[in-house]
């Protein structure tokens, strides 16, 4: 996990689910690029997550409402936002398969912090130090709690990476 | 002991506690978990790349694989990904395998019909919708690709033990009132989050007089205001169930310590239920049939699909409301039945003919239109009412669409009158 974040600052409300992060009528995927260039398209926002042109997002963190993330397991929901440049969501609540997946997979870190952000923020430099636990907005700290028990498994890029260091295992 | 309820003592038994509590972080051995098509060409791949190339699963019978998402293949990579699962079966000699062919369906659906779901259980799937098997006493949850490549290897996975709220429904529920209208009443009531990681567990003479398939329904939708798992009692019409299903199971039913504390409680009156409607784009989203009737919604589709509502009872539903009757003018009816096993009780009781007689369409079994990948895709500004279990935009294939959520009866009358009715 990278300990310092910085980038341009995404919105979304509440209760963003999983569909219009990946929409079943993708289904199946092409690959990686494919995944990204799809990522919140259902989601209506001016300018959207994904730029147009690029197949790719500008944006670095996302803050969110309550329940990001709710609805179905899918992973590609996580994957498309990470793969198209997305490293931290900080939302209000998340729906707990998509935080699990978020620590599980390593790609996209979840963090929980009761916000007053509104869509003013869209565009806006922040920076995130994970180390610390401090986010960065216009010159104002924010810090934010730590993992409890899943330290472990964040420090450790992810549940497969910190089972095979536990367990001894595999390749 | 801290007094426990069903589900702390479901995820003590499978973590080797005698008791746990609440917010406690255990790691709990896995009694039966699956993955389907969408999802498993990338766990094998994952598989063998992370954990070597002869890497074996940790018990090839406490695991299940189906052919739901994407069948019949939508496209190449679908049948791709569907001879991935072929592959992966037999490498890893896994029998509870159910390709698109004599036996398959929604992999809930699959999961209770194939007796794999007993009470006691921790039963994890690769799908939200897990949280079905509730109905039957087990501990049913949904976890992502990465949870489930692990739990593979090692059969066991890190839960935190939820908070539980109670949800009471007692008395005699109205004449065509269901499960999926006590469920719509409780979303509109408690909202996406109202249950954000907790348990819901449903209590009361209502749930205990439940039809097996209803508890399903019940339970499955639990999802919706964010819970981690949904849970019941053993019921009678559970047990008859299961012994049709597995018949040389031993059960091991759990209940919940009557000194329990409750997060929160709920108390609903059968009697004072009514038919409801989910409007786009939330499931709790929620109005009465009497509201919704006075707006005149009309819908150009009928679809009666899903693992909430596609169930032999709920299809026996519709065709007692249809009578062959044909649907109204420019409405189309789509009935997927959810397993290969409903659809042949649906020839055995003579439920095919009326329903062509009224103008439906059945589909194969499958998830179909359900999450929009294919079959049943809505065209712009197209509004259809479905037994299904999600309204987002866009999930049913078109986000310049509308999906209203309603019971089985509710369908088949607003297919008799193009508009949503009761
Ligand atoms: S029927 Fe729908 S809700 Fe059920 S598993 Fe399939 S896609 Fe998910």
């Amino acid at each position: 996990m990278q300990t310092l974040i910085q980038g341009k600052a995404f919105y979304c409300g509440d209760f963003v689910d999983t569909d219009v992060m990946s929409p079943g009528r993708f289904e199946p995927y092409e690959g990686r690029d494919h995944l990204a260039s799809i990522a919140l398209i259902d989601y209506q926002a001016e300018p959207p997550f994904v730029d147009p042109k690029t197949k790719n997002s500008p944006f670095t963190v996302i803050f969110a409402g309550r329940e990001f993330g709710c609805g179905s397991s899918r992973e590609t929901a996580p994957q498309a936002l990470a793969y198209a440049g997305a490293k931290v969501v900080i939302a209000r609540s998340f729906a707990r398969i998509f935080f699990r997946n978020c620590v599980n997979m390593g790609l996209l870190l979840p963090i929980i912090y009761d916000h007053p952000f509104d869509e003013a923020i869209v565009g806006t430099e922040v920076s995130v130090d994970v180390e610390q636990r401090v986010f960065t907005v216009k010159g104002q700290e924010y810090h934010f709690s730590d993992f409890g028990p899943l330290t472990d498994i964040i420090q450790a890029g992810g549940l497969t990476q910190y089972n095979k260091q536990r367990l001894g295992l595999g390749a | 002991m801290p007094a426990q309820s069903m589900t702390h003592k479901i995820l003590a038994r499978a973590a080797g506690k005698e008791s746990v509590a609440t917010g406690e972080f255990l790691e709990a051995n896995v009694d039966m978990c699956f993955t389907h098509d969408p999802v498993l060409e990338s766990l094998r791949e994952l598989f063998y790349a992370e954990f070597g190339r002869d890497a074996k699963v940790f018990d090839p019978d406490k695991i299940a694989l189906f052919q739901d998402h994407l069948v019949p293949a939508k496209d190449a990579i679908s049948r791709r990904l569907a001879l991935a699962m072929d592959n992966f079966a037999a490498e890893q000699q896994i029998k509870n395998y159910y390709p698109y062919g004599a036996n398959f369906g929604v992999c809930h659906i699959m999961m209770c019909e194939q007796g794999h779901v007993l009470p006691n259980q921790v039963i994890l799937g690769t799908d939200s919708h897990s949280v079905t098997y509730g109905a039957f006493n087990a501990f049913g949850t949904g976890v992502g690709l990465v949870d489930m490549l692990n739990v593979f290897l090692v059969g066991k996975l890190w839960f935190r033990v939820p908070e539980v709220i109670e949800v009471r429904v007692d008395g005699q529920l109205p004449p065509n009132v269901l499960a999926k209208d006590i469920i719509l009443r409780l979303l509109q009531d408690i909202g996406m989050d109202g249950a954000s990681g907790k348990t819901i567990e449903f209590t009361g003479s209502t749930i205990d007089q439940l039809s097996a398939e209803e508890r399903m329904t019940l339970c499955n939708m639990t999802v919706e205001a964010g819970a981690k798992n949904g849970i019941m009692a053993l019921s009678d019409n559970a047990r008859a169930y299961l012994a049709r299903v597995a018949p040389n199971a031993t059960l091991n039913p759990v209940t919940t310590d009557p000194d329990f504390e409750y997060c929160q409680q709920l108390h609903y009156k059968a009697e004072d239920m009514q038919a409801m409607v989910a409007y786009p784009h939330r499931p709790d989203n929620v109005r009465t049939i009497t509201q919704t009737k006075d707006e005149h919604v009309p819908v150009t589709q009928i679809y009666v699909g899903s693992c909430t509502g596609a169930k032999f009872e709920d299809i026996q539903v519709v065709v007692d409301v249809l009578q062959g009757q044909k649907v109204a003018k420019g409405v189309q009816l789509l009935v997927v039945p959810a397993s290969t096993n409903i659809y042949r009780r649906m020839a055995e009781h003579n439920l095919i003919a009326p329903l062509l007689d009224s103008g439906a369409v059945i589909e194969s079994p499958g998830c179909k239109a359900c999450y929009g990948a294919h079959g049943g895709i809505l065209g712009d500004n197209e509004s259809c009412l479905s037994t299904t279990n999600r309204n987002f935009r866009g999930r049913m294939g078109n986000p310049n669409s509308f999906v209203y959520l309603a019971s089985p009866y509710v369908a088949a009358r607003s297919a008799l009158n193009g508009y949503i009715t009761d």
